[in-house]
C-alpha cells in the first residue's frame, strides 16, 4: 500500500513550499493548507496555497491538472 | 534569552517559538516564568513546546502538570499536555539534523511551471519517501495540512481518493498528504482519509 500520510515535523518540506508559519490557528502560528501538482516530469503544476480551511480546490480539477490533458493554470495568487 | 524577557510580547513570542525548535535546556527558567505568568497565551503556549523540545526530568513534570491544572487557555493546556508526554525524550535528533542541514534560500522556491523542490520525508507507515522516485512514473499531488488536524483537511483527502476510485483516468496519480505535526501527534489523522 503507497505511504500516504508524510511527516514535516521540521517543517523542512513546508518552508520549501512557502506555507510553514503562515496562519494563526486559534493562538497558533501555523502552517498554512496548500494543494499542489507534480506532472511526471518533476515540474511543478499547479499550486494553490490558501488562509482558510474551508477553501480547497474542487478535487477533479486538481486531478485533470495532474493527467495533463488540461492548459497549465494560471499564476497563482498569493 | 533577553527576548524571553523583552516588553514586545510579538518578539517574545518568536522568541519562544524559535527555541522551541532549538531544544535546548538553558533557557528552562526563562521559559518557565513565561508559562507561569505571560498575559499574551501564545507566548505561554511556545514557552511550554520550548520546554517539551528540550525534554524534561520528573521534578519539572511535576510543576508542568501543576502549571495544566492552573492553566486557563484550552491550547496552551494542550500543549502542556504534549510537553508532558515527550519525558526525557525532548525532540527526535533527526528533526533537529533536518533543520540544521536547511539552506534558507530554499524558502518558498517552489514555482509553477520550475522543477518541483526535492521532497524526502518519513512516511507515517515506515520508510522514507522521495517524489523524485516517483519521476516518469506518475503525476503527484501534494496536499499540505494546516496545522491543526481538522476534519476539513480529512475531507480533501477522502474526496481526491473517492475521485481517482470513480475515474480510470485519475487511476495512476499518487495522492500524499503531507502533516506538519510528529509521529505522536499525525496519529490523529490516521483512520481518516488516509488509507489505512
Amino acid at each position: 500500500m503507497e505511504p500516504p500520510l508524510l511527516l514535516d515535523p521540521s517543517l523542512v518540506a513546508s518552508a520549501t513550499h512557502g506555507v510553514a508559519f503562515q496562519m494563526g490557528i486559534y493562538i497558533e502560528i501555523s502552517t498554512r493548507p496548500a494543494t499542489l501538482v507534480i506532472d511526471r516530469c518533476g515540474v511543478l503544476r499547479y499550486a494553490r496555497r490558501v488562509t482558510s480551511f474551508s477553501n480547497r480546490p474542487a478535487p477533479e480539477e486538481v486531478l485533470r491538472i495532474a493527467t495533463g490533458n488540461v492548459p497549465p493554470a494560471p499564476p497563482e495568487r498569493r | 534569552m533577553n527576548a524571553l524577557k523583552g516588553a514586545n510580547e510579538e518578539i517574545r513570542e518568536f522568541a519562544a517559538q524559535t527555541l522551541s525548535f532549538l531544544a535546548t535546556h538553558a533557557p528552562r527558567d526563562s521559559l518557565l516564568a513565561l508559562l507561569e505568568s505571560d498575559a499574551n497565551p501564545t507566548v505561554r503556549l511556545y514557552a511550554a513546546d520550548g520546554l517539551g523540545a528540550a525534554g524534561h526530568g520528573a521534578a519539572l513534570a511535576e510543576r508542568l502538570e501543576a502549571l495544566r491544572t492552573l492553566e486557563s487557555d484550552r491550547d496552551v493546556k494542550k500543549h502542556i499536555g504534549y510537553t508532558l508526554s515527550r519525558g526525557a525524550t525532548g525532540v527526535d535528533p533527526r528533526v533537529l539534523a533536518d533543520l540544521a542541514g536547511f539552506e534558507p534560500s530554499r524558502i518558498d522556491s517552489a514555482r509553477v511551471g520550475e522543477p518541483a523542490p526535492k521532497i524526502d520525508l518519513e512516511s507515517y507507515s515506515g520508510g522514507r519517501v522521495r517524489l523524485s522516485d516517483l519521476r516518469r512514473v506518475a503525476p503527484v499531488v501534494l496536499v499540505f495540512l494546516d496545522g491543526d488536524t481538522r476534519p476539513v483537511c480529512h475531507g480533501q483527502l477522502v474526496q481526491l481518493r473517492q475521485a481517482i476510485a470513480e475515474n480510470p483516468a485519475f487511476a495512476d496519480i499518487r495522492v500524499f498528504a503531507i502533516d506538519p505535526h510528529e509521529r505522536v501527534a499525525a496519529r490523529f489523522l490516521l483512520g481518516v482519509g488516509t488509507g489505512e
